[in-house]
C-alpha cells in the first residue's frame, strides 16, 4: 500500500506545487505592490480601509467579481478599481495576488 | 438469482418513496423545496396533458439517437480502417485519445457559438462524447485481434471484404460494443447537460426551466423520466446487445 | 457458467474500460525520437487547423487562427483567470471525489456483504447512477442556489453512486472457496478481509473510482457552467458570452490536459498497482 501512496503523492505535490507557485510568488512580493501611504496607513491600524487597485490591463469580470468578494467594488475604470471597507488582513490579500500593478489608499489616488 | 429476488429490488425504492411522502407531509420541508408525490404526479398528468412531456421526452430521445446512431457508426467505421492501417491508427489514436479527455460537455460552449441554441448543438455535444470513445475502442479491438487468424484466413485465400467481416470485426466486437456501453453512458450525461444549457425543448431543458419558477414538482417528472428513460434503454438495448454479442462469439466469463 | 483460463478481451476491456480516459496509458516518451512521434499528431492537427483558417478565412469568433488561440493564453496567466479557475476545478474534484471514495467504498463493502442487501439494492443503485447528478443539478440550485454547496453536492453525488455500486459487486464476485479455504487454515475475520474480500474486489473498486470521478469530472464541468462561481467550465461559459472563442478554446485545451493529469497521475496508477498486485481476478 505505501508504494501506492507515494506514487500518488508525486502528481499530487506536483500540481501544488505548480499551482501554488503563483500564490507563492504572489505574497511573497505583496509588499512591493503597497504604495507608501497605504503603508503609513496600515501601520496606523485604521479600523477600515478603502484603497484603488491598478492593473496592467483593463480589468475584467472576473477581477471584479473576486474583489467584490473581498470587499465593496466602488468603481471601476480603465485599470484601476476602488474598493472600500476592507481590513489590513484584506488590503494584504489583495496586495497578495501577482496580477495586481499596486494598491494605493484611495486619497492619493484619483478616480474611479 | 434465487426466486423472489426481483421483489427485494423493489424495496428500497418502496422505502424512498415512503421516507419521501412522510418527509413531504409533515410540513418540515415547504412544497418548494420538497414537493409531495402526489403533486409531482399531478403535475405529470398536466404536462402530458399538453403533449409537453411527450415532446419533451421525444425531442431528448431523438437527439440521442441522432448524435449515437452517427457517432458509433462513424465510430465503429473509421475505428476498423485505423486499426487495419498501423500508420494510420499511430497517428489518430493519440488524438481521439485527446479529444475524449476534452470530454463532450467541454464543447457545449463551442458548439452553441457554432450552432446557436436548439438540436443541432446537443446533438454535436453527444457525437463529440460517443465518437472518439467508440473510435478508439475499435482501434483497439482491431488491433487485438491475433495475427494468427488473419494469415489464417489469408492462406485460405480469403480476400479483404472476408477478412473485415469474419475476422477483424467479430474479434474487435467485445471492444466496441464495451466502447459503445461505455460512450453512451457519457453521451447519456452529455445530452442532459448540453439541454440544461444550450436547448428550449427536451428532457433538461424541462428541468432546468422549472427551476427558474422553482417547479420542483415538475423538476421531479423531469427527472424521473429522464430515470425511466435510461433503465429501459439499458434494459432493453445496452444489456442485451452485449450479452447476445458478447456470448456469440464468447470471450468472456459470466459472474 | 462457463470459466475460462484466459480472460478475454471483453473480460479485459471490462476491467479496463479504454474510454474512460485516454487509451492503454499515456506513458512518459523514453527518448527524444519517441517524444517527436508522440507529438507527431497533434503538430499534424495544428498544421490542419492553421491551413482551415488561412484557407477559408472564417470570422475570429467561429474559428480563430491557433495563433490567435495562442495569443489569447498570455492575458488568461498574466491577469490570473487561468490559474485560479483551474485551481478551483481542481480543488472541488479532489474534494468530492475523496469524499466520495471515503463514502462510497466503505458503503459498497457494507452492501456487498450480504447477499440479500446487494440484491435489494442492485437496481436501485443503477436507477441512480444513472441519474447523474447532472439531471439533479435544477434541484439542487433550487435548494442551495448558486453556490459552490451546488457544485459540490452534484460532484459528490455524480461520483458515489459508481463507486458503491461496483464495490458492492466487486465484493459478491469473490469467490467464497477462496474465504473457505483461508478460513479452513484458521484464518480471523479480520484476516479474510484483508487477504481475500479487499483485494478480490479491488479490482472492481477501482473501476468504480475510475468510473466516478470521469463522471464526477463532467458533472463538475457542467455545474460550473450553469452555477457561475469560477472554474474553468465557468470560464468557457463566461467567454462565449463574450464571443471569445479563442478563450474557450484555450479552456477546452486545458480541460482536456486537467483530465489527462488526473487519469495518468491518480486513476491508472490506481488501476495499475492493483493489477501488478494481485493480479487480474478469475471471475
Amino acid at each position: 500500500m505505501t508504494p501506492l501512496l507515494l506514487r500518488l503523492l508525486v502528481p499530487a505535490a506536483a500540481a501544488a506545487l505548480a499551482l501554488g507557485a503563483s500564490p507563492l510568488y504572489g505574497a511573497l512580493t505583496a509588499q512591493s505592490r503597497l504604495s507608501p501611504a497605504l503603508q503609513r496607513q496600515l501601520r496606523e491600524g485604521l479600523p477600515l480601509y478603502s484603497v484603488v487597485v491598478t492593473f496592467s490591463f483593463r480589468p475584467e469580470f472576473f477581477h471584479i467579481t473576486k474583489l467584490q468578494q473581498i470587499g465593496t467594488v466602488a468603481g471601476v475604470g480603465d485599470d484601476r478599481i476602488r474598493v472600500l471597507q476592507l481590513t489590513a488582513a484584506q488590503v494584504r490579500e489583495i496586495a497578495g495576488f501577482y496580477w495586481v500593478k499596486k494598491v494605493e489608499a484611495a486619497e492619493e489616488a484619483g478616480p474611479p | 438469482m434465487k426466486r423472489g429476488d426481483s421483489w427485494l429490488g423493489v424495496l428500497p425504492f418502496v422505502a424512498l418513496v415512503a421516507a419521501w411522502w412522510v418527509a413531504s407531509h409533515s410540513g418540515r420541508f415547504s412544497a418548494g423545496a420538497l414537493p409531495r408525490p402526489e403533486s409531482v404526479l399531478a403535475a405529470a398528468r398536466e404536462l402530458a396533458s399538453t403533449g409537453e412531456l411527450q415532446a419533451d421526452v421525444l425531442a431528448s430521445l431523438g437527439r440521442l439517437v441522432l448524435g449515437a446512431g452517427a457517432s458509433v457508426l462513424l465510430g465503429a467505421g473509421l475505428g476498423i480502417l485505423a486499426g487495419l492501417n498501423r500508420f494510420l491508427g499511430d497517428l489518430l489514436l493519440p488524438l481521439a485519445s485527446f479529444f475524449s479527455a476534452v470530454s463532450g460537455i467541454a464543447w457545449i460552449p463551442l458548439a452553441i457559438m457554432w450552432f446557436g441554441l436548439g438540436t443541432v448543438a446537443v446533438t454535436f455535444v453527444i457525437w463529440n462524447s460517443i465518437f472518439f470513445l467508440v473510435f478508439f475502442n475499435t482501434v483497439l479491438g482491431v488491433r487485438s485481434v491475433p495475427r494468427i487468424m488473419e494469415q489464417a484466413v489469408r492462406t485460405l485465400g480469403g480476400g479483404h471484404r472476408v477478412l473485415v467481416l469474419q475476422v477483424f470485426l467479430p474479434g474487435a466486437l467485445p471492444y466496441i460494443v464495451s466502447g459503445i456501453r461505455t460512450g453512451l453512458g457519457f453521451g447519456w450525461r452529455a445530452l442532459i447537460a448540453a439541454e440544461l444549457i444550450a436547448a428550449t425543448s427536451g428532457l433538461g431543458f424541462l428541468i432546468f426551466d422549472a427551476s427558474h419558477y422553482f417547479r420542483t414538482d415538475r423538476i421531479l417528472v423531469g427527472i424521473g423520466g429522464i430515470g425511466i428513460l435510461w433503465t429501459l434503454m439499458d434494459g432493453a438495448i445496452l444489456g442485451p446487445l452485449e450479452r447476445r454479442t458478447v456470448k456469440r462469439w464468447g470471450t468472456v466469463a459470466e459472474p | 457458467m462457463s470459466a475460462r483460463s484466459q480472460p478475454g478481451p471483453a473480460l479485459l476491456a471490462r476491467e479496463r474500460p479504454a474510454g474512460v480516459g485516454p487509451g492503454p496509458g499515456p506513458t512518459l516518451p523514453a527518448s527524444l525520437r519517441a517524444l517527436v512521434r508522440s507529438s507527431l499528431p497533434f503538430l499534424l492537427l495544428l498544421a490542419v487547423w492553421w491551413a482551415a483558417t488561412t484557407a477559408l478565412h472564417p470570422r475570429a469568433t467561429v474559428l480563430p487562427s491557433p495563433a490567435a488561440a495562442a495569443r489569447a493564453a498570455g492575458p488568461l496567466i498574466a491577469e490570473g483567470i487561468l490559474p485560479d479557475y483551474a485551481t478551483a476545478s481542481l480543488k472541488r474534484i479532489a474534494f468530492g471525489g475523496g469524499l466520495a471514495i471515503a463514502l462510497g467504498v466503505p458503503a459498497g463493502l457494507l452492501l456487498g456483504s450480504n447477499r440479500l442487501l446487494s440484491v435489494a439494492f442492485t437496481p436501485f443503485l443503477k436507477f441512480f447512477q444513472s441519474l447523474s447528478g447532472i439531471a439533479w443539478l435544477p434541484m439542487v440550485l433550487v435548494w442551495f442556489g448558486f453556490t459552490e454547496r451546488t457544485i459540490q453536492v452534484v460532484i459528490l453525488y455524480t461520483a458515489l453512486f459508481p463507486i458503491v455500486f461496483n464495490t458492492m459487486t466487486g465484493l459478491r464476485t469473490v469467490p467464497p472457496r477462496l474465504a473457505d479455504g483461508l478460513r479452513a487454515l484458521g484464518a480471523g475475520r479480520w484476516r479474510l478481509v484483508t487477504d481475500v474480500w479487499l483485494p478480490g474486489a479491488l479490482p472492481s473498486i477501482i473501476v468504480g473510482i475510475r468510473l466516478g470521478i470521469a463522471y464526477g469530472w463532467r458533472a463538475l464541468i457542467a455545474g460550473e457552467m450553469v452555477v457561475g462561481a469560477g472554474g474553468i467550465g465557468f470560464l468557457l461559459f463566461q467567454s462565449r458570452s463574450f464571443q471569445q472563442t479563442a478563450r474557450i478554446i484555450d479552456g477546452m485545451v486545458v480541460i482536456g490536459l486537467l483530465w489527462i493529469f488526473l487519469d495518468a497521475g491518480f486513476l491508472r496508477p490506481l488501476e495499475r498497482y492493483t493489477v501488478e498486485r494481485w493480479g487480474l481476478v478469475q471471475r
